[in-house]
């Protein structure tokens, strides 16, 4: 299966794109980099030199290392998020597919009023009863975002329920628990990964934006989203500074989805995909 | 007197790698009034040559060889046109699994209409006689609301009906029936069957029926073909066939045939 | 029909009902002592015997599920408070800003299907060439791309270099087509994909098969039978669009300084202004409901199956 999905050329070329991203986030405090959040006003709007690679911002914090430490907000967020949404809604849909019953109906109406609100505004909301900063970003976009993935396991899980090897497994007598975990996680975890992939570009768009509109992450805390929202003032005079953090959460969603499209195809090919999933 | 549609050693493959060839030298003739039987298990190509014939192969196969004579003209490298002319008309059909071949958004009378307007035929008035005289061709006189009805309405048997109420509308002088009864109940398949029967006798029509079932071949067929594979293993009278079969497929098929009836016969001892 | 409408309609009270309730509770979270910021606003010297005032005025004492019905009996009653910071009625105010959020909207909308259709179409008609390869990778850009940033590139390329378009504000079309533009983009991605896979499907089905078994010509296939069923899940899609809209448009708004409802409440998000919030999480949430019921009615009369489902024969 990995071979088939590494096959083409765009989807290593992603790949190998999030790795040096990745390692660039985890490695950025042994770098060598300006303090992102050192204020130097002597040094603000400073173009491009040997010691600024990409310049500085309006504060003079250096340009290149908001961005590299701005990525592990960025996307480090978001993997808090889906860790967040991956344990609990596999867990609540699993219950709900599985119990079934009165248990499943009122998991399944506790979802349909979460899907009813539009999701940025949900999360607007949220943040804004509760106060802004990062935790509170993470759980906003975790509430606005669970019930769409319960909804499909528990779809995965009901049609695993009744396919020939659950079954089997159950005349044979086999606990719950062992039937849960030998039988049904297997085909589960696969599925889920690939939603989760597929989401996270959505995610991170999500998390940028409530950034952007100051609602997110504050100052002093770099991240690609309030940079965007830092440098629109000087559109006319520094236009460079929305290019670089848009640019960069552009290019990494970008890099996601493609990962994820390959996965879902590869998986696919496989059959080891629900309907639910496509 | 030559035959009403004849088909000389059809060749039919796959268009893209790995080329494989599904239908190999096929040959088979349909006279006037006659019915003509394609037996064979999936796969065996039998669909495939009945498609060449009004040039409806699916995406992903090609003809590459062989001749298609209708009426004693040449069919397989007729101009698109004069092919969409004939089918509907001259050339009809049924198929398999009706409810997924009507348009589920438009009403049963829309199918109808549609069809004689690309016919030709103009005006309420002609139109509905015709509608309503091939609705009571297959017994639908009493139930005239049929008409208005949407395909999900009705069930397999009466869309089936009604299938071959638009393909005996304009007259047809050939009728391809493509696995026409393979998806409904013992009674609807009668039914539909006795139909196309008297269908062909009233209207001296041909039939080029294409079914896995020997069962409808002993009842439908005056000239009987078997496939496997992609060739013609087996051809003659049903009777013979029936009594000295030669081919191993032909065996096989018939040993299924008759185990299924000697399990019914069983059953029926038993109750 | 009406009866299907009217179970639609049934069926959704339960639900605006729970929403409501999630929305009292999620208030409930909020730091910051009402009292406090009631005082406050009516310039009282919060003085102990203020506090406990106006804790019973406020019906703070009372037990929870009672302060839950008062407060949805004052919404239903569309009483939504005042603002802390301006003091004027909250449901005045948003109504206010309301209308330009739903032009924006509107409009996004519009523009996501007159743009979607036809490149939908050409993306299917022309599969595997260039222009399908084209839009494919205009869908991955359009779903990768942040709308904020998007709205700024097109600001700096139109306004700022070209002086073409105006920067910001709202006007006449000339104001309105880059905030459109961005607002739609994303979504104009997903429907091209989504409108291409449909025609293909219904390209290569039986009913297609069975139509030119009959005779019919090509252009009446697919311009009339593959086109209809293929426009009828793209027509359910427009509830998810407008999801998408509706919160994408907060974005639009601050970035075009467009003057809607969205730049209003993120303002209130700033001044924790709580009866703002209130009332703008659940007008947005019931606009989005009703056009949600309205795509289903839609949806029901294009499509016989729905409407006339449970009437087999």
């Amino acid at each position: 299966m990995m071979r088939g999905m590494l096959g083409k050329g765009i989807v290593r070329l992603s790949l190998a794109l999030l790795l040096i991203v990745g390692a660039l986030a985890l490695s950025a405090p042994w770098l060598g980099l300006p303090d992102p959040e050192e204020v130097n006003l002597a040094e603000k709007l400073a173009a491009p030199s040997a010691q600024h690679l990409l310049g500085t911002d309006h504060l003079g914090r250096d340009v290149l290392s908001r961005l590299i430490f701005g990525s592990r907000v960025s996307i480090g967020s978001v993997f808090a998020i889906l860790l967040l949404i991956v344990g609990f809604s596999t867990f609540a849909g699993s219950l709900a597919g599985f119990a079934g019953g009165a248990v499943d109906s009122a998991l399944m109406r506790i979802c349909d009023i979460f899907l009813t609100f539009p999701t940025l505004i949900l999360a607007m909301f949220f943040v804004g009863v509760l106060g802004t900063g990062l935790t509170n970003v993470i759980l906003a976009i975790f509430l606005t975002h669970w019930a769409w993935y319960a909804r499909i396991v528990r779809g995965i899980v009901l049609s695993l329920k009744s396919r020939e090897f659950v079954l089997a497994a159950r005349v044979a007598g086999t606990s719950r628990f062992r039937l849960v975990v030998r039988h049904i996680l297997p085909s589960l975890a696969p599925q889920v990964l690939v939603l989760a992939t597929l989401d996270i570009g959505h995610m991170m768009l999500h998390v940028a934006g409530l950034s952007f509109l100051g609602l997110g992450v504050q100052p002093p805390l770099p991240e690609w989203g309030v940079m965007i929202g830092d440098a629109r003032q000087f559109i006319w005079t520094q236009p460079q500074l929305l290019l670089y953090p848009g640019l960069a959460i552009f290019v990494v969603v970008m890099a996601f989805n493609l990962l994820g499209d390959a996965m879902r195809d590869a998986l696919d090919r496989s059959g080891m995909l629900e309907e639910a999933v496509k | 007197m030559s035959a009403l549609l004849e088909v000389r050693d059809l060749r039919v493959e796959t268009v893209a790698a790995p080329v494989k060839e599904l239908v190999r030298g096929v040959s088979f003739d349909v006279r006037a009034g006659e019915t003509t039987c394609i037996v064979g298990a999936s796969g065996s190509g039998k669909s495939l040559s009945c498609l060449s014939v009004p040039g409806l192969l699916p995406q992903g196969v090609r003809r590459t060889g062989g001749e298609i004579f209708f009426r004693g003209e040449r069919l397989d490298d007729a101009a698109p046109e004069a092919l969409t002319r004939l089918r509907g008309s001259a050339v009809s059909m049924v198929m398999q699994s009706p409810m997924s071949c009507f348009d589920p958004i438009f009403s049963i009378e829309s199918h109808f209409r549609e069809t004689l307007r690309a016919h030709g035929v103009r005006g309420r008035r002609a139109m509905d006689e015709r509608i309503t005289a091939a609705l009571a061709e297959v017994g639908f006189e009493d139930d005239p609301a049929i008409r208005h009805a949407y395909p999900f309405q009705l069930s397999g048997g009466m869309l089936q009906r009604t299938m071959l109420a638009i393909a005996l509308m304009l007259d047809p002088e050939l009728l391809i029936a493509d696995e026409a009864t393979s998806d409904l109940d013992t009674v609807a398949q009668a039914r539909v069957l006795d139909l196309i029967d008297a269908a062909r006798r009233r209207r001296k029509m041909g039939v080029l029926l294409v079914t896995h079932d020997f069962g409808v071949a002993a009842r439908m067929a005056h000239q009987l073909m078997v496939m496997d594979g992609g060739t013609v293993v087996e051809r003659g009278q049903v009777e013979d066939l029936f009594a000295a079969p030669s081919h191993e497929c032909t065996k096989a098929l018939l040993a299924a045939h008759g185990k299924l009836c000697a399990r019914m016969r069983e059953e029926e001892r038993a109750v | 029909m009406i009866r299907f409408i009217i179970k639609r309609i049934l069926v959704l009270l339960p639900i605006l009902l729970l929403v409501s309730v999630v929305v009292f509770l999620i208030l409930r979270l909020a730091k910051g002592d009402p009292a406090m910021a009631y005082l406050r606003m009516s310039n009282i010297p919060p003085t102990e015997q203020a506090l406990v005032d106006a804790r019973m005025e406020l019906g703070l004492d009372k037990p929870i599920p009672a302060q839950y019905f008062d407060w949805l009996s004052k919404a239903l009653r569309l009483d939504f408070g005042r603002s802390y910071v301006t003091g004027r009625p909250v449901l005045e105010e948003i109504l206010h800003y309301l209308p330009a959020t739903l032009v924006l909207a509107g409009a996004g909308l519009l523009f996501t299907l007159l743009a979607s259709i036809p490149l939908g179409v050409v993306a299917a008609l022309k599969k595997d060439r260039l222009p399908d390869h084209l839009l494919r990778a205009f869908s991955f850009v359009g779903v990768s791309i942040p709308s904020f940033w998007l709205g700024f590139l097109l600001v700096y390329a139109f306004a700022v270099k070209l002086g073409w378009l105006p920067t910001m504000g709202r006007g006449g079309p000339l104001h309105m087509i880059m905030p459109v533009v961005t607002l739609s983009f994303m979504s104009i991605a997903i429907n091209v994909r989504f409108l291409r896979a449909n025609l293909l499907e219904h390209i290569r089905s039986r009913s297609t098969l069975y139509a030119r078994a009959r005779g019919v010509s090509e252009r009446r296939i697919v311009w009339v039978h593959v086109m209809r069923n293929s426009m009828i899940p793209v027509v359910t899609a427009i509830g998810m669009h407008l999801g998408e809209m509706l919160g994408g448009a907060v974005l639009v708004e601050n970035i075009f300084s467009w003057p809607g409802v969205g730049r209003f409440a993120v303002q209130a998000v700033f001044n924790r202004d709580y009866p703002v919030l209130q009332c703008f999480i659940l007008m947005m949430t019931v606009i989005f409901v009703l056009c949600n019921l309205f795509v289903d009615i839609l949806y029901a009369f294009i499509d016989p199956r729905i409407r006339l489902a449970g009437e087999q024969r």
